[in-house]
């Protein structure tokens, strides 16, 4: 509707219709409703590095974290 | 580039059926009046926002339930930010006052003039702010969005005369307000405004 300049009613009916939400509104919705992410399953390599690790990890706490344990665990994984 | 059809009975379709990013041509569409619906049911732009985003979460979720051969996706999204806001006004205080006016043409104008209209739209805000729920709620559906009578009954579960009633009562509040601010402006130079705007509302013209 135009306003007309000399009615207050009128402009101020103009001035609630041209209120908006922020720019980013739609982009916040379409986030909110995005599909969750699949989260991905440790491949088989993964799976034996971590168990490898834990058992390393087990045995240098089974020998007093010795200096040879601390050292065959940093060697084999210091660089992951 | 996707192609999105203009018909909101395909795009729900397309939704339906796993597209999910088509859902931005419908808020694109529709967030301008949801949000106004949220805001003037509130009155705080903050919370309008929250309602708004959560209405259309609402409505994705619930899309299935929407049957598009009995009404409008619009009219659907307004019912459920209807019910949103009411659930919203139980749990907190009364109606704050709306926001300021944002536009004034600095120029175009004297300072008195735009005293003047501000003065006459806060009074107008504050009309609103007063009116009842149900009697605001039917004013910005029909003064402010447009909306048609029959969509309104639709929207708040009434019928069609209740709606005409309360609208008219609504015109009438406001009428008042305007009465009193152009009673505080007789004998100024812009006694004539309010006056203007009286005549028009007399007349039943939106």
């Amino acid at each position: 509707m135009k306003t007309n300049p000399n009615d207050p009613y009128s402009e101020w009916l103009e001035e609630k219709r041209e209120k908006q939400p922020s720019a980013d509104f739609a982009d916040r919705v379409m986030t909110a409703i995005a599909p969750p992410a699949e989260v991905s399953e440790p491949s088989p390599y993964e799976r034996l590095a971590l168990f490898s690790k834990a058992a390393v990890l087990i045995l240098a706490a089974v020998a007093g974290f010795s200096r040879y344990g601390l050292l065959i665990y940093f060697v084999l994984f210091g660089n992951n | 580039m996707m192609s999105f059809p203009r018909d909101e009975t395909q795009l729900i379709r397309r939704i339906r059926a796993g597209e999910h990013q088509v859902f931005r041509v419908l808020v694109d569409a529709h967030q301008g009046r949801v949000f106004r619906v949220c805001l003037n049911l509130l009155g705080d732009r903050a919370r309008a926002e929250d309602l708004s985003q959560d209405t259309f979460v609402r409505a994705y979720q619930k899309l299935d339930q929407f049957d598009t051969s009995k009404g409008k996706f619009g009219v659907w999204l307004v019912t459920i930010a209807r019910r949103l806001c009411l659930n919203a006004l139980k749990k907190v205080t009364p109606f704050p006052m709306a926001e300021p006016p944002e536009h004034s043409e600095p120029g175009a104008e004297g300072p008195d003039d735009t005293m003047t209209r501000l003065e006459t739209f806060r009074s107008l805000d504050a009309a609103l702010a007063n009116l009842s729920d149900e009697h605001r709620r039917v004013f910005v559906f029909a003064e402010i969005e447009e909306l048609s009578h029959d969509d309104i009954a639709c929207i708040e579960g009434v019928a069609v005369g209740t709606v005409k009633s309360r609208l008219s009562r609504s015109k009438q509040i406001l009428r008042e307000s305007l009465q009193a601010t152009f009673e505080e402006l007789k004998g100024t130079t812009y006694e004539n405004e309010p006056k203007r705007s009286l005549l028009r509302m007399a007349g039943g013209e939106a």
